[in-house]
C-alpha cells in the first residue's frame, strides 16, 4: 500500500521503518519539515496519492488542527486517515474533517515495535469501512489492536503522561537529582524506564500536548503542565530528538 | 555494626534479612516474643529461598542466620549503634518507641525510623537529638525491592545521612537521599500512577484487568490495579490522604473516592483475598 506518514520523530520515523519492512511504499514528512513551502507542496502532492495516511503531531491541538486539515482535504475519497490521539480525540479530530467517517484513532508510546500492542480507538463517527481497513493494516503490520475508548491520551500515553507531570512537578519541588528521581522510580516501583527519560523518549512538547488536551477534556487540575515541563518546551529542550530534554543526549549519527 | 531492629512484624523482619546479609551484628526487638519466633522463621525462609534461586551465597547465608540476638526488653538496644524502628506507621506508637529509644541509645547512635506516610521531622520532634533522627523508607517486600529512600528531616545532621546511607549500601539496596516532603518521591509519583487508571474507570468502557493489560505490556510488572491490590488499598489510601491533607487540599492530591468505599467494604486487596481481583 502508498502510506502517507506525517509527525514528529521518534513516531513517524519509527512507524516508517516498520511500514517499509512490510514492503508498503512510504512517503515520509516530518512536522518541522513543513515550514519550506517546497516541502509543504510534496506532502500535500503525497497526500492525494496515498490509499492510507498515518498522523502523528501532538506537540499541541492548533498544529494538530493545522496538518490534519492539510492532508485530509487532499486525500482520495474512500483513503483512512488514522490519527493519533495524543493531543486530541480521534472524535475531535473527524469533526475537522470533510468526511469526518474516515478518521479512526490509535495510540503508540515510544519506544515501539510491532511486537507490541496498538491501541486502537474508532472515533463516533468512523465509518466501518475505514475502522476494518485500519484494523486490518495495524494487524498486517505485526501489531496486537487493542480497542480502547477514544478520549485524549487514550490508555498508556495518558497514564504515563500524568506520571511525568507528577515527577516534574516533584524534580522542582526537591533537592533530588534527574538521575536519582529516574532511579527511585525503576528500583522502588519497578517502572520500566524512569519518568524523566520516558518523557525524553516521547518529547516533551508531545508531553505537554497530551496534558493540554486531557486538561480541556476533562477540567482536572492535575493535567496542568508542570511548570518545568512548559519552560523546557519554550526553551527547544524537547528531549532525545533535539539533543537535550532532561538529560543531553550525543548528536545522531549523520 | 551493631544494628538493632525494633519491630519485628513483616517490614522488621524483612529489613532484618537484609541487614543481616549485609553483614552487620542484629539485636531484633519485639514485644510480643512470638512475633520475634515467627520473625526468625521468615527471615530464615526468606534466605533459603535466596539461596536456592542462587541469589544469595551460601557462606553468607549460614553467617547470616548467625548474627541475631532477640530480645523483648528495649534497655537491650542500649548496645546499638544505629536503630531502625519498625513499629506499626500510627504518629503516637512511633514517637513513643523514639522517645523510649532516646533515653536508651547512646547519644552519638543513629535513630532510624522506617515510616511510610508520617513526616521525619515530627517523628524525630518526640527525640531529644533529633539531629541523629533519619527516616529509612523501605518498599515492599523489603527484603526484595532494592530502593530505599533516607529521608532528612529539617534537623538531620549529615554524619546520621552519612550513617544510613552506608547501612542502606551494605544491605545491598539503592539508597537515594530525600528531604522530608509529603509522599516523598516515589510515593508521591505513583499516586499519578493509580489516580490516572482509576480516573480511567470513571469514564468507562474499560475494567481494570484491562487497564493492567495495556500496562503490563508497556513494561509494568505490575498494572496499577493488580499493585494496588498488592501493595493495599488502605496503604494506598492511607498515601494518597495524606499528600491529600498535607498539601491542604490542593485538587491533584485527591485521593479517588473507589479507594474509600473498597476500604469501607472491606476490599482492601490481596492481604484479605479480595480487591480489584479476588483470589481463586
Amino acid at each position: 500500500m502508498r502510506v502517507l506518514i506525517v509527525g514528529e520523530i521518534p513516531f513517524v520515523d519509527t512507524l516508517a521503518g516498520i511500514c517499509r519492512a512490510k514492503n508498503h511504499k512510504v512517503d515520509l514528512f516530518l512536522s518541522d519539515d513543513l515550514e519550506d513551502q517546497a516541502v509543504l507542496d510534496d506532502m500535500v502532492r503525497a497526500a492525494t496519492r496515498c490509499q492510507i495516511a498515518i498522523e502523528s503531531l501532538n506537540e499541541s491541538q492548533s498544529g494538530k488542527l493545522w496538518l490534519i486539515e492539510g492532508i485530509e482535504a487532499n486525500m482520495p475519497a474512500g483513503a483512512p486517515l488514522l490519527t493519533s490521539a495524543l493531543a486530541a480525540s480521534a472524535t475531535e479530530v473527524a469533526g475537522w474533517t470533510e468526511h469526518a467517517g474516515r478518521v479512526v484513532g490509535y495510540g503508540l508510546l515510544p519506544p515501539f515495535s510491532p511486537t507490541g500492542l496498538v491501541e486502537f480507538a474508532p472515533a463516533l463517527q468512523s465509518d466501518f469501512e475505514a475502522v476494518s481497513t485500519a484494523r486490518r493494516f495495524w494487524e498486517e503490520l505485526g501489531f496486537e489492536v487493542v480497542r480502547v475508548p477514544d478520549a485524549p491520551g487514550l490508555v498508556r500515553p495518558r497514564i504515563v503522561c500524568g506520571i511525568i507531570n507528577e515527577a516534574v512537578r516533584t524534580l522542582a519541588a526537591s533537592e533530588i537529582s534527574i538521575e536519582d528521581l529516574d532511579a527511585a522510580m525503576q528500583f522502588g516501583m519497578n517502572f520500566p524506564r524512569g519518568p524523566l527519560t520516558w518523557a525524553d523518549e516521547i518529547g516533551l512538547d508531545v508531553v505537554v500536548g497530551t496534558l493540554e488536551a486531557l486538561q480541556r477534556y476533562l477540567g482536572e487540575a492535575r493535567y496542568h503542565p508542570a511548570p518545568l515541563l512548559r519552560q523546557k518546551v519554550y526553551a527547544g529542550h524537547l528531549g532525545k530528538k533535539t539533543g537535550r530534554g532532561f538529560y543531553t543526549y550525543e548528536p545522531l549519527a549523520p | 555494626m551493631q544494628v538493632a531492629i525494633v519491630g519485628a512484624g513483616t517490614m522488621g523482619a524483612d529489613i532484618a534479612q537484609a541487614v543481616a546479609l549485609g553483614g552487620d551484628a542484629i539485636i531484633l526487638h519485639d514485644i510480643h516474643e512470638h512475633t520475634l519466633r515467627q520473625a526468625l522463621g521468615r527471615i530464615s525462609r526468606g534466605i533459603d529461598r535466596g539461596v536456592s534461586l542462587g541469589k544469595i551465597d551460601p557462606a553468607i547465608a549460614r553467617r547470616a542466620k548467625r548474627v541475631f540476638t532477640l530480645c523483648t526488653d528495649l534497655a537491650r538496644c542500649a548496645a546499638a549503634d544505629l536503630v531502625i524502628e519498625a513499629v506499626p506507621d500510627d504518629l503516637d506508637v512511633k514517637q513513643t518507641v523514639l522517645r523510649a529509644l532516646d533515653d536508651i541509645v547512646r547519644p552519638d547512635a543513629i535513630l532510624a525510623t522506617s515510616t511510610n506516610v508520617l513526616s521525619l521531622t515530627v517523628l524525630a520532634a518526640a527525640t531529644r537529638l533529633p539531629e541523629r533522627v533519619v527516616g529509612l523508607h523501605f518498599f515492599k517486600p523489603a527484603a526484595i525491592m532494592r530502593l530505599v529512600e533516607v529521608v532528612r528531616g529539617d534537623l538531620t545532621r549529615q554524619d546520621a545521612i552519612d550513617g544510613a546511607v552506608a547501612l542502606a549500601q551494605r544491605m545491598h539496596k539503592t539508597p537515594i537521599v530525600v528531604s522530608d516532603a509529603p509522599g516523598l518521591i516515589v510515593n508521591r509519583i505513583a499516586q499519578a500512577y493509580f489516580g490516572e487508571a482509576l480516573g480511567l474507570l470513571d469514564e468507562g468502557g474499560l475494567d481494570a484487568p484491562a487497564v493492567d493489560r495495556l500496562m503490563e505490556a508497556a513494561g509494568f510488572p505490575m498494572g496499577p490495579f493488580r499493585l494496588l491490590d498488592f501493595v493495599g488499598i488502605d496503604s494506598a489510601f492511607d498515601v494518597a490522604q495524606t499528600l491529600f491533607e498535607a498539601t491542604y487540599h490542593t485538587a491533584p492530591y485527591r485521593p479517588h473516592p473507589r479507594l474509600r468505599r473498597m476500604i469501607d467494604a472491606g476490599l482492601t486487596g490481596r492481604k484479605n483475598g479480595r480487591g480489584f481481583y479476588s483470589d481463586g
